[in-house]
């Protein structure tokens, strides 16, 4: 069997969890490109007690052929303030991403992976330098309210739309 | 008291790793009971012994009261609720000691209790006004090595871990002392399952007598083991010449906060705190988040209680799927097969079913884990690389593998 029928066996099964776990999980939207299975977005919720509570971050995935034996690449559509996110590409700074992927993982684990990153940022890697020098030095009310205000300039649904 | 401490550390490991054995040693007859009854067992002597454990039992249930009464009256902090309160635990208490009576493996206790040593523990009890708190608590620990002590002298032999069993076995007084001292501190919930005293019970009422002896020159109540452990605390920050011997010391002091709050307040106001604790638990909340505690439910030091009730309770393949799964294999130590393999979601078919690459437990199929081999080699339930242990279990299938 050729990898990329595996990956899109694999693609349809998981979009038919999602299909069916809608309303389970009201944090996480996941959506199917049309015409292309390999291409995802992500609609994640903040996580609550954050700066990022309220705001609705979109993500885009990329999912290689060889998936999931290889992780998707997902980065951030919305501009987020945060250490593990680069705040110009949207880059994420996240170990199951890279080195640490199991194949056991699907687009919904990634997804709740990366909103439990929201709420732990791990300011000893940072992408985001300014972000997490806030952090690294202490100033955690200065990242908070960076933070904040990026999620209402940028991850309000109000603002946005 | 130095002394008595030596023993009472040389018996405890002996005592740890024997009541390990069964959770449940105190209520229930065990065989190691049996097999301990007296070498000649003619009725008459077993009445005397009876009633002699019977005796003892009287002697410590009095000594117990005492020592409630001489806390009651120390204290003077709202002692109407304390009272009523600490007098229904004692009621309960007493039921659960007549119950333990009861057990028979606590006959067998009488066989071991030397005279002397039950003579003494009465001697040494005397009237509740003329003694202090402190005393009392010196009086206790003295009768409880009395009760141990008498059973070695006893029978003239070195002791072998079932009869320091029976030892631990013969005085519930001291998992009882922790009891109620877990009851002071408003944690109900761990009282909940009777009759476990397990290593973790044992190791930490003797970490608690290590406390003890360490301020025993203080005026401390010596039963209140966290007012003690407070009051050690603050003893350390004001001088610093003391040793600062016990772990759980040294965390203490780690925590800033708490350090703070400590030194701030006064001596008094530090031994008052359990019995604050106490009412508060009696209100119904058991917060803990409060600076200024002994223990925290996140430290490390604090003495864990009921380990073995999980264990007991929980499967073997949730406290160890690694080791269970790669000793038994896939007899009955796993979850039943998925029907679709996790990672191609394609269906399994009987080859696959059976097939379980790595001792952690995740299947997959045979074509996902050749693929898998081929890249990076780790199993996805785990991280860890297939190796050997791998390359064996395929052996077992290589029947299909042809196929693949």
């Amino acid at each position: 069997m050729p990898t990329s029928l595996a990956s899109r066996a694999r693609l349809f099964k998981e979009y038919k969890d999602v299909q069916r776990e809608k309303s389970a999980d009201t944090d996480i939207l996941l959506t199917c490109d049309e015409n292309n299975i390999y291409r995802w977005t992500a609609h994640i919720k903040g996580p609550a007690e954050t700066p990022y509570q309220e705001g609705i971050f979109q993500l885009s995935i990329n999912v290689p052929e060889q998936y999931p034996l290889v992780p998707p690449q997902v980065r951030f559509l919305t501009k987020v303030f945060h250490p593990n996110v680069h705040f110009k590409t949207g880059e994420i700074c996240l170990d199951i991403l890279k080195t640490a992927w199991s194949p056991a993982w699907t687009l919904q684990s990634v997804c709740r992976a990366i909103i439990a990153l929201m709420a732990h940022p791990e300011a000893d890697s940072p992408l985001n330098c300014d972000c997490g020098n806030l952090l690294r030095s202490g100033d955690l009310r200065g990242y908070q309210s960076m933070a904040r205000m990026y999620t209402r300039l940028a991850a309000s649904p109000n603002v946005s739309h | 008291m130095d002394a008595h401490m030596d023993q009472q550390t040389l018996f405890n490991p002996e005592k740890s790793s024997a009541v390990g054995d069964d959770g449940f040693v105190s209520c229930l007859p065990s065989k190691a009971d049996k097999s301990l009854a007296a070498p000649s067992p003619n009725e008459c002597g077993k009445k005397k012994r009876v009633q002699r454990a019977a005796k003892l039992k009287q002697c410590k249930m009095d000594a117990r009261r005492e020592q409630w009464l001489s806390q009651v009256s120390s204290k003077v902090v709202k002692p109407d609720s304390c009272a009523s309160s600490r007098s229904s635990s004692q009621d309960d208490r007493d039921e659960k000691e007549m119950l333990l009576q009861t057990a028979p493996g606590e006959l067998d206790m009488g066989t071991l209790v030397d005279k002397e040593g039950l003579e003494d523990s009465q001697l040494k009890r005397r009237p509740v006004g003329s003694t202090s708190a402190h005393e009392i608590g010196h009086l206790w620990s003295e009768a409880r090595f009395c009760i141990q002590g008498g059973s070695l002298l006893d029978k003239h032999k070195p002791l072998t871990p079932q009869q320091s069993t029976a030892c631990s076995n013969a005085g519930p007084a001291k998992p009882l002392d922790h009891r109620e001292q877990e009851r002071k501190a408003g944690q109900a919930r761990r009282l909940d399952a009777p009759g476990i005293w397990s290593t973790s019970d044992t190791s930490s009422s003797q970490s608690n007598s290590s406390q003890v002896s360490s301020s025993s020159d203080d005026e401390n109540d010596e039963e209140d083991w966290e007012a003690v452990a407070d009051a050690l605390h603050v003893q350390a920050t004001v001088d610093d010449v003391k040793p600062v011997k016990p772990a759980d010391q040294c965390s203490s002091l780690n925590r800033p906060g708490e350090l703070k709050s400590l030194s701030s307040s006064g001596m008094d106001k530090c031994i008052l705190k359990p019995e604050s604790k106490y009412r508060s638990g009696n209100c119904g909340s058991r917060t803990r988040a409060d600076a200024g505690r002994a223990w925290r439910p996140d430290d490390v030091s604090r003495p864990p209680t009921l380990p073995r009730l999980s264990k007991q309770h929980s499967f073997p393949l949730q406290s160890g799927p690694s080791l269970w799964a790669a000793s038994h294999g896939s007899v009955w130590g796993l979850p039943p097969p998925p029907s679709h393999c996790p990672i191609c979601t394609e269906e399994l078919d009987t080859t696959d079913s059976s097939f379980v690459p790595c001792s952690c437990g995740f299947r997959l199929c045979l074509f996902c884990h050749n693929r898998i081999l081929v890249g990076d080699g780790r199993c996805p339930g785990c991280r860890k690389s297939y190796n050997s242990e791998a390359v064996l279990k395929l052996s077992r299938t290589s029947s299909v593998r042809p196929r693949v």
